[in-house]
């Protein structure tokens, strides 16, 4: 079991009197970073033909008169495809700032940065494990059960399920909680 | 007690002290008419389509900014067929790899090999029989699960359990509760009006 005291402050402040951390953990980053690939992939040309566009609507002449009011159209082109050149570089960043805690009462999704997002769901609300695993590494999904109209339940209302995406060893994390879970019955 | 033909990895997915009441695998048949079937879209999609553009451009002088442009469509071409023509081994892998246990716990749904799995645990408090639909010769078992998903619509659709493909003399081994046909699935989820 991990101790609290070498939890972030933040993170530590949201745990509840005696309650015992069991797993604490990190969506991998460079997994998300690559499932983004073939956003990536897309984006680069959609990007470079909308700048070569731009570039050619403000360099074209057409019988001594600039034909830059062609660029309204490239504009709009360009910057969707700056935003999602810029998709990559989000995930990345929001996966560092993304934690998942397993404590023996309640699971946490836990999301740092200038404002903290914290979704806590009781371990008894979470039902029908689905495990997906590649390699070491995979994503436990619960559906989420029971009193849906706690006020941390609004995220997973959305989607009815709660997720612990890209995490190392999910199938050790499972046992850890069937294990815990016996033991508290 | 463990058939001793389940594999390792479906083992691997036991509780202690939990007994496996019935493991099986979708028919071996579905698994081969739904390979064929995708096999023959594929050979016609390439045969009708593709042919088209496989001498296209040849002989002309393109300038080397169309040449790059080329070389891009000619790597998603390629990526492409090679989707095409492994879709039927993918589909018959799926079949031959996905196993459908049940124990006096749960009911488990294993997919994918050794590498990449997933695992789909449902306690058996939790499903309702849906409906058992006949199928190319075999049954289809469906249990209403609770939750949703959103589908790619972004629908929210409610989540069920499917055992595909069952031999319809397995149904009885499987489970004693009772299924409502197709048309009564129907006929009771239909909108009021």
């Amino acid at each position: 079991m991990q101790e609290s005291q070498f939890l972030a402050p933040e993170i530590r402040s949201e745990l509840e009197a005696n309650e015992k951390v069991l797993w604490v953990g990190q969506p991998n980053a460079m997994s998300e970073l690559i499932s983004t690939l073939p956003i990536l992939i897309f984006a680069v040309p959609w990007t470079a033909i909308s700048v070569f566009f731009l570039m050619c609507a403000f360099t074209t002449t057409k019988q001594g008169q600039n034909l830059w009011f062609l660029s309204i159209i490239g504009v709009p082109f360009t910057l969707l495809g700056l935003l999602l050149l810029s998709v990559p570089f989000y995930t990345y960043f929001y996966t560092t700032k993304t934690h998942y805690l397993a404590t023996d009462r309640n699971l946490y999704v836990i999301q740092l940065g200038k404002q903290i997002s914290v979704e806590k769901y009781p371990r008894e609300d979470l039902i029908n494990l689905v495990r997906t695993e590649s390699g070491g590494k995979g994503t436990l999904r619960w559906t989420l059960q029971g009193n849906s109209a706690r006020p941390s339940y609004r995220k997973a209302k959305q989607t009815g399920e709660v997720v612990f995406k890209n995490i190392a060893n999910p199938r050790e994390l499972e046992h850890l909680l069937r294990d815990t879970a016996k033991k508290g019955s | 007690m463990l058939p001793p033909e389940a594999p390792q990895h479906v083992k691997d997915e036991l509780l202690q002290g939990e007994s496996i009441t019935w493991i099986g695998q979708p028919s071996n048949k579905l698994a081969l008419k739904i390979t064929a079937v995708v096999l023959v879209a594929v050979l016609l999609f390439i045969i009708f389509f593709l042919k088209d553009f496989m001498g296209f451009g040849r002989g002309a002088n393109f300038s080397f900014a169309f040449q790059g442009i080329g070389l891009v469509f000619t790597a998603f071409g390629m990526i492409f067929c090679y989707m095409l023509l492994s879709a039927p081994v993918r589909v018959w892998l799926y079949f031959k790899r996905t196993y459908y246990v049940v124990t006096d716990k749960r009911y488990i749904v294993i997919s994918g090999g050794n590498k990449n799995r997933k695992v789909q645990q449902y306690d058996k408090k939790t499903v309702t029989p849906l409906m058992s639909a006949s199928f190319l010769g075999v049954t289809n078992l469906v249990w209403r699960a609770p939750g949703f998903y959103k589908d790619s619509d972004g629908d929210s659709r409610q989540n069920t359990l499917t055992f595909a493909g069952i031999e319809p003399r397995e149904v009885f081994n499987i489970t004693s509760e009772t299924f409502p046909k197709l048309s009564e699935a129907v006929k009771t989820t239909s909108p009021p009006r």
